[in-house]
């Protein structure tokens, strides 16, 4: 009789202990799986930061090429450099050839448009010594267009501006405004 | 003898796994510093060292008002060469060469450069200088925190027959030089 009962006792202990080893085994898988997804959140939030980073880079890339060129198309754009004898003077833009452009922009606007400056905004602006705004171009916008516009950066390069009335080389920029879409 | 060697096991282990998380953090901070961190900066360079060129070399060739056909580098030059602030009188008959540049380029830098907001993103230093001791012109805008650390071009402006030159600064963030 003694000896059935410890027999019981044995038993029921062992049972406990495989009980108990489940338990912990369950906890351990669980925690493993928990540390599991964190890493995995932890991956995703550092791919997405990095993927909204380089495109980021990318699109700001992209404005600069585009400014880029536009600026080069008007450096040579010798319908406005400011000529001496013949010779051109680099970063320097006449301010009656400018206004006579303007009127050239208006008949030929699509040529303009689509060759030289796209869809973007710019403007002569004069800081010494008089305080004056001249724009040669702005993009004509329909409807849509303006409703798919997200807003705009704009990029200022200094240059000479050149009176041919008085004479004078004046300190002023270029503003170029590029567009974003939607 | 058995419960001992578990031990050790386990031991064992849990520092292979520290040196795998080290190893990947090591990895990840490698990565992070170079995605985050060295293309901005050069492009921030490139792009502030060629505003500058264009900015110094745009004011140098600009007419003053201060007297008739006279350039601002005439009137740096002037005042560099001259002991006092400066040899030329303006139109005005009060003014010196010295005391119109100091005006004049500070109203056109407040007009650019703080209108682009420069001043506030970066900070910005405009040095005119004839080394070793004779400051003309030294202004300064914004918070200079990212000093370039002496790795900016000057533009020497000729003092002939002086041997040495004038040398003018104008550092985004910073010129980061002695003199």
């Amino acid at each position: 009789m003694i000896i059935w009962q410890l027999l019981m006792i044995v038993q029921g202990c062992t049972r406990m202990n495989k009980k108990k080893k489940a338990q912990i085994k369950m906890g351990e898988s669980i925690i493993i799986l928990f540390i599991f997804f964190i890493l995995v959140v932890f991956g995703l939030v550092f791919y997405a930061s990095i993927s909204k980073y380089t495109s980021g880079r990318d699109a700001v890339e992209a404005e600069e090429m585009n400014v880029e060129n536009i600026q080069k198309e008007l450096r040579f754009l010798s319908e406005i450099q400011c000529t001496e004898s013949g010779n051109t003077r680099f970063d320097c833009y006449d301010i009656g050839k400018i206004i006579a452009t303007q009127e050239a922009i208006q008949t030929h606007y699509d040529y303009y448009a689509q060759n030289v400056f796209l869809q973007t905004n710019i403007s002569f602006i004069e800081v010494f010594p008089g305080n004056e705004e001249w724009s040669l171009y702005e993009p004509g916008f329909t409807e849509d267009d303006m409703l798919n516009i997200k807003g705009g950066s704009a990029f200022q390069i200094p240059v000479t501006l050149f009176h041919p009335i008085d004479d004078t080389y004046n300190f002023g920029y270029v503003s170029i405004m590029v567009y974003k879409y939607g | 003898m058995v419960k001992f060697n578990v031990g050790r096991k386990s031991q064992v282990e849990i520092m292979g796994l520290v040196i795998i998380m080290i190893i990947i953090s090591l990895v990840l901070l490698f990565v992070v510093s170079i995605v985050f961190k060295q293309s901005p900066s050069t492009e921030f360079s490139e792009a502030h060292g060629d505003l500058s060129s264009t900015f110094v070399n745009t004011l140098l060739q600009t007419d003053s008002d201060c007297i008739q056909d006279t350039t601002m580098q005439d009137l740096f030059v002037n005042c560099a060469r001259s002991t006092g602030k400066g040899s030329i009188t303006c139109n005005d008959g009060v003014t010196k060469s010295c005391e119109y540049l100091n005006t004049t380029v500070i109203g056109i830098l407040e007009d650019t450069l703080n209108v682009w907001n420069v001043d506030t993103e970066r900070g910005y230093e405009f040095i005119a200088v004839v080394p070793p001791q004779k400051v003309i012109m030294h202004y300064t805008a914004g918070d200079l925190s990212t000093s370039m650390g002496g790795q900016v071009e000057p533009f020497p402006l000729s003092l002939y027959p002086s041997p040495v030159d004038l040398m003018i600064y104008l550092c985004v963030g910073g010129c980061g030089i002695e003199y």
